[in-house]
């Protein structure tokens, strides 16, 4: 089973830097010896060129160049590298300098490029040239520089398909780590924000970078999300969702235990409120930690709104959410063991539509269930306009047919498709699919009990939300434990100079955000 | 002291309401109007007056330790075996009322909600329900009687719609029952305030000492309200005579209000059913298997399960005994007294205890 | 380890537990919106007609339920069946109908003159017992029987059950008729007090109101007609609004019109060497909503209307008054709690007998505010 570092645990990295097959010794003095000891890698990768050059100086220094064809910016690489070194890098007398100086002497002068370090290490610089970075050789100085010209072709900057906002900004993460951490750096221009970065992944080396404000957070988080990155053992990370496996808190949680984005200005706002950012090279998506429920009800345009229109938003969203959940299996509760509880018109018409369909409510049910979760299924995977009109045929004929049919009842085609609407009214992702899962266990148990079901399905949700943890924080907060003064951005969303704490729930260093010092927040639990 | 298992203040307040009001509101405006008549009002709210007693009384002899928790206290208190014996006997009690609570919670939920499920059934998924909950640890029993409490409140207020059209001279004349009888009335109607002895319990857990008392008063505030208000809603709806006739007067009150949509309300409160009957239940349990693992050393991360099951399955056995709804009620009649047993004299001995051995016990 | 043996246990004690046994399906249930309890006579519809057990008699159970039957042609089903009591009805009904019947679903209730007159309580336990039978059904009492009532093949509404509903739900803005619910019937058999039910009555296809009936307890005593159903409605302080016609003279010229007026009741009690002593004041606030009377009305016009309607309730009241302490000497306008209410102890045992009522000082005040004249002046 996975294994989570809990807090005061001791850190043991199990993986990460894989580096068993590749020696750990020096690099040799001699151009020949250098190129003996990488042979075994390049030769079994034909995209890697390995370019040997003679430095334009008096004693024509050889030298060789390392890279992989497409990952680096050819541009730059002829522009910045090729050209100082082999055309202008003369003037100065190598021999009068020792070897730790030639070395920096070649890079001070000769290389116009700004991400550049050096190593005397094999692992180290084999590393580097997988990595994508161009690696130099050269005779007799036994160091290699490491250049950082990463490029070839990017997407670009467009609005994250995924979280539209009606309105707003229209910036979305891309697939490159960078460039992300740019997007960010470029909002938020706070010296105390900081980055760390790591690499996840035995095999494919991932960089994973750690984003928080210095004196906002809570150091405590931060050296758990670190243990917990730490921690992973994985061969590959290819996308962000497999890092969030690796470090929330329950896995068997059918909820979401951290809240993802692809906006630069929600990753800021979540900074802002004390919150870790978790970027993955190679996914346009953001991970926050700690996360927490109510979280996933707030939409980024919510904060741009009024604060009547955010507000009501909210209650419509957990009204959706309770529909969502719980519309079908109260259609059950109410219909096979309580009519007695709906008024009499609606009894008799609805009775008398049932008359017609040879199944049980839940079959009746469970059967319009399944395939409206296969038209959105089929809908996902088809490619856009096709995607939608499959939906749209599939509603409405499938529908349309199943009542003429008598398979089910005009009745369950409202429900089932009101419970779909309001699944896909929630304004997160992850929550979405969570509560596509949750409606049927809710559905079988008032199958079984009726409103005793019902409500005690509910309880049996309320307690696991009770006892959910996101890095240690009480995921259910500020509802269980309350916390009335983060009911301001939770419940309602205040206005803005209203809100001069930051939310109580995130424990940070900083409880005032903004505006005069009011009364410092309550206890936490 | 694990840390899964300290609470706030403030969720004490939450968690003395939960372990109060349970199923015995929905008798009690019955049990009230038996001797006080139609002062019953009168007699639930001096009966409550008992409960802050208990609440001072167990104040006191948490001040006096506050570094030991109920079972070190006892065992400090009476010696390590005899303490062991005491808080073994605490269990006892605790799991034949919890009994009766759920045997009452089973009857209501297969005269109102299932008729035909049998009752060990519904005993059952209740006693699951509160097993899952008590697993998770205090804290988590604290938030979800945090979380159940404002999701409860709106049946308050549907309960008093009918007091606009309700017949106030039920009510009078004040006093005319008797001093007497309204003192007979307050103290069966105290036995409806049982629940505060966890409090014993909990002390303990609690972060912030210093604001115990001013929880439970408010805890205790709240449930007083509650209960004279229920008992006045029922008696203006009804009139104590009908109400003798109902075995839960305050269900059929809700029968008879009227929604415009929704044809009955009792849909808010069957709706939210399961969270009436765990709070009490889930409370008490969870002071009960808190308690007996204190005992018996029980590694609390790894078997605190099979302690809650222990104390889960005698409650299920228990609860399923008395063969009909009237030796159920007796059951919870005997619980009633029970309660003054163990919520009032038992701490009250402690604090006695506590006083002779002094220093003594205070520095062991 | 343990974590997983303790899941198996849970799942596997989770399976016996399948058993939905509460659950029905909708579409085998039956729907009764109105019942109607009668007295047994041997002409009822009931095909069996069961023979009588000694020392008690035979209740008919009528009910009536929408035929929801996809291809039926009557719209609504409608059975009488014959038992000791309504329970023993509802194991019959088993035998001549295929569907479950939902009792929660019972909305209007209807007792035949004859059972009401008997007393019926004996008949009515398992509509206080059954959990699941609505406390806001609606009570009313049949003029003859009550299956007369339900078999009306009504022609201005669905079907009989939805026109009583109809009818019934929300009266008390359109007259001053009494109307009560199940609840209402069982808390005003208190001491102190008793109910009142409206009478249903058969006129051709049509189904009317045509009375109030006044129980002693459980017992149906008297059958008033509508004018005096309307005085104790303004005397038991029912809230209602409804229109009062005048008939004012002025200058040897009769004057006809109406008010329309809500109306409200305070009832002062004390006990004094003459008895007890109530003093009921009926309060009717509204406005003129017809005046025969050509030209502005004026605030003089308007006072006299109120001195008119004032008087010519009052003298009504008084009448009905009368009539209630001579001849149905039980108290139907819900007076007698307020003697309870300053000593509740001494006055239980007596307060239910005829005498209680007939040697009480009852006074009657009756004000009448009007504040508007509608559109004309």
């Amino acid at each position: 089973m996975r294994k989570i570092p809990r807090r005061g645990e001791e850190a043991q990295p199990q993986g990460g830097h894989d580096t068993k097959d590749i020696p750990d010794i020096q690099l040799p003095q001699g151009y020949d010896d250098k190129l003996a000891l990488l042979q075994p890698y390049v030769e079994k990768n034909h995209d890697l060129i390995a370019r040997p050059f003679y430095l334009d100086n008096e004693i024509k220094l050889q030298a060789c160049a390392f890279y992989f064809n497409a990952v680096v910016d050819d541009k730059k690489l002829n522009e910045h590298i090729f050209k100082p070194l082999m055309m202008h890098s003369g003037g100065w007398e190598l021999d009068k300098f020792n070897n730790t100086d030639r070395v920096d002497l070649i890079v001070w002068t000769s290389i116009s490029e700004g991400q550049l370090r050096k190593t005397d290490n094999l692992a180290e610089m084999v590393h580097s040239i997988f990595d994508g970075m161009v690696v130099l050789i050269f005779e007799s100085i036994r160091e290699a520089v490491i250049i950082d010209i990463h490029g070839g072709q990017l997407r670009a900057i467009t609005e994250p398909p995924s979280e539209k906002a009606t309105h707003g900004p229209r910036e979305g993460f891309i697939e490159n780590l960078d460039i992300n951490i740019g997007m960010v750096r470029r909002h938020l221009r706070n010296p105390r924000l900081v980055i760390k970065k790591t690499m996840v992944g035995r095999r494919t080396r991932t960089p994973v970078a750690v984003l928080y404000i210095d004196d906002i957070v809570d150091h405590g988080l931060v050296e758990q999300v670190n243990d917990r990155l730490n921690h992973i053992d994985i061969d590959g990370v290819f996308n962000a969702g497999m890092i969030i496996q690796n470090i929330e808190d329950k896995p068997f949680s059918p909820f979401p235990q951290v809240w993802t984005s692809e906006r630069p200005d929600k990753t800021i706002a979540e900074l802002l409120e004390g919150r870790i950012a978790i970027m993955v090279d190679g996914t346009p998506t953001a991970i926050f930690l700690p996360a927490l429920f109510i979280e996933f009800f707030q939409a980024p345009e919510d904060y741009l709104d009024r604060t009547y229109i955010s507000s009501f938003l909210r209650y419509i969203r957990f009204l959706a959410y309770f529909i969502a959940i719980s519309l079908p299996a109260l259609y059950i509760a109410l219909i096979s063991f309580t009519p007695e509880l709906l008024p009499v018109n609606l009894v008799t018409s609805l009775a008398q539509a049932r008359k017609e369909v040879p199944f049980p409510v839940l079959i009746e049910v469970l059967i319009q269930e399944f395939i409206i979760q296969k038209v959105i299924e089929s809908g996902l995977r088809l490619p856009g306009p096709v995607g939608q009109t499959a939906g749209v045929v599939a509603g409405i004929i499938l529908g349309q047919a199943a009542i003429s049919a008598k398979l089910a009842t005009p009745a369950v085609i409202i429900i089932i498709a009101v419970t779909t609407i309001s699944t896909f009214a929630l304004p997160a992702g992850p929550l979405v699919q969570s509560t596509r899962i949750l409606r049927l266990p809710m559905i079988f148990i008032t199958a079984i009990f009726g409103l005793f079901g019902f409500s005690l399905g509910w309880i049996f949700m309320l307690a696991h939300l009770c006892s959910l943890e996101s890095l240690g924080v009480p995921y259910f907060a500020p509802l269980a434990p309350m916390r009335f003064a983060d009911l301001k951005d939770s419940l309602f969303r205040i206005w803005l100079w209203k809100m001069n704490l930051r939310p109580l729930s995130i424990p940070s260093q900083q409880k005032q955000r903004q505006g005069r010092t009011g009364k410092e927040g309550g206890e936490g639990e | 002291m694990n840390s899964t298992d300290t609470i706030t203040s403030k969720q004490l307040i939450y968690i003395i309401i939960g372990a109060q009001i349970g199923m015995g509101v929905f008798s009690l405006p019955r049990l009230a109007g038996m001797e006080a008549h139609q002062n019953a009002w009168l007699a639930v709210f001096l009966g409550g007056l008992l409960p802050f007693l208990i609440l001072f009384i167990i104040e006191r002899l948490g001040r006096r330790m506050p570094e030991s928790g109920f079972v070190a206290m006892n065992q400090l208190l009476f010696g390590r075996w005899l303490g062991s014996v005491m808080v073994f006997l605490f269990v006892v009690y605790i799991i034949f009322f919890e009994a009766t609570v759920v045997r009452m919670f089973t009857e209501v939920t297969s005269a109102f909600l299932l008729p035909r499920t049998p009752l060990p059934v519904i005993a059952f998924i209740a006693m699951l329900a509160v097993v899952y909950a008590i697993n998770k640890g205090a804290r988590v029993v604290a938030r979800l009687n945090e979380i159940l409490f404002w999701i409860i409140l709106p049946l308050l207020v549907i309960i008093m719609i009918p007091l606009a059209g309700a017949d106030y001279t039920n009510l009078l004349p004040v006093g005319e029952a008797g001093l007497k009888s309204i003192a007979r009335g307050a103290l069966s109607c105290s036995t409806a305030y049982a629940g505060i002895e966890v409090l014993l319990v909990f002390y303990f857990l609690v972060r912030q000492k210093g604001e115990i008392i001013k929880a439970g008063i408010l805890g205790l505030g709240y449930t007083m309200l509650v209960y004279v208000l229920v008992t006045v809603i029922c008696q203006v709806v009804w009139g104590n005579n009908f109400i003798q006739t109902l075995n839960w007067p305050v269900f059929t009150v809700f029968k008879t209000i009227r929604f415009p949509v929704l044809e009955r309300p009792e849909i808010f409160m069957l709706a939210v059913w399961m969270g009436v009957g765990i709070r009490p239940t889930m409370n008490m349990g969870f002071a009960a298997a808190y308690s007996l693992s204190e005992v018996l050393h029980v590694k609390r991360d790894k078997y605190f399960h099979l302690v809650v099951i222990a104390i889960a399955l005698p409650v299920y056995i228990l609860a399923l005994l008395p063969p009909n709804l009237i030796i159920a009620f007796k059951w919870a009649e005997y619980a009633g007294y029970t309660f003054l047993l163990a919520g009032l004299f038992y701490p009250l001995l402690m604090l006695v205890v506590a006083v002779i051995r002094g220093k003594e016990a205070q520095s062991a | 380890m343990p974590r997983k043996v303790s899941l198996t246990v849970i799942i596997l004690l989770l399976l016996p537990l399948c058993g939905c046994w509460d659950s029905r399906d909708l579409d085998k249930l039956n729907f009764p919106l109105a019942a109607s309890y009668d007295l047994h006579s041997p002409g009822s519809a009931d095909p069996s007609d069961p023979p009588t057990p000694p020392g008690r008699k035979l209740m008919d159970v009528t009910t009536m339920t929408p035929n929801l039957a996809p291809k039926s042609s009557a719209p609504v089903d409608i059975q009488t069946l014959s038992g000791i009591n309504a329970t023993d009805v509802r194991q019959k009904r088993a035998l001549i109908d295929p569907d479950t019947y939902v009792t929660g679903l019972l909305k209007t209730i209807i007792i035949g003159e004859e059972m009401a007159s008997l007393g019926i309580n004996p008949y009515m336990d398992a509509l206080l017992r059954g959990t699941t039978i609505s406390g806001t059904m609606y009570f009313a009492v049949a003029a003859g029987r009550g299956e007369d009532i339900l078999k009306t093949p009504i022609k201005n509404d669905t079907n009989i059950g939805t026109y009583l509903l109809a009818l019934f739900d929300g009266i008390h803005q359109r007259t001053f008729i009494p109307v009560i619910r199940l609840g209402e019937f069982y808390r005003s058999q208190d001491t102190g007090k008793n109910p009142v039910a409206p009478i249903l009555e058969r006129k051709g296809d049509r189904v009317i109101i045509s009375g109030v009936a006044v129980f002693k307890k459980d017992q149906m005593v008297k059958k008033l007609n509508l004018e005096e159903g309307q005085m104790l409605v303004l005397l038991r302080g029912i809230a209602g609004e409804s229109y009062q016609p005048f008939m004012r003279n002025e200058a040897g010229k009769k004057h006809w019109g109406s008010v329309l007026v809500s109306n409200s009741r305070k009832v002062k009690y004390y006990q004094d060497q003459q008895g007890h002593n109530f003093l009921i004041t009926i309060k009717l606030t509204g406005n003129l909503d017809e005046h025969s009377h050509q030209g502005p009305v004026t605030e003089k016009h308007l006072k006299e209307i109120e001195k008119t309607v004032e008087q010519q309730v009052k003298n009504q009241c008084e009448k009905f008054i009368k009539k209630m302490q001579e001849e149905i000497k039980v108290d139907c306008i819900d007076i007698s709690k307020y003697a309870l209410t300053k000593n509740r102890r001494a006055l239980e045992k007596e307060i239910d007998n005829p005498e209680f009522i007939q040697y009480a000082n009852i006074k009657v005040m009756v004000k009448v505010h009007l504040d508007k004249t509608g559109e004309a002046r």
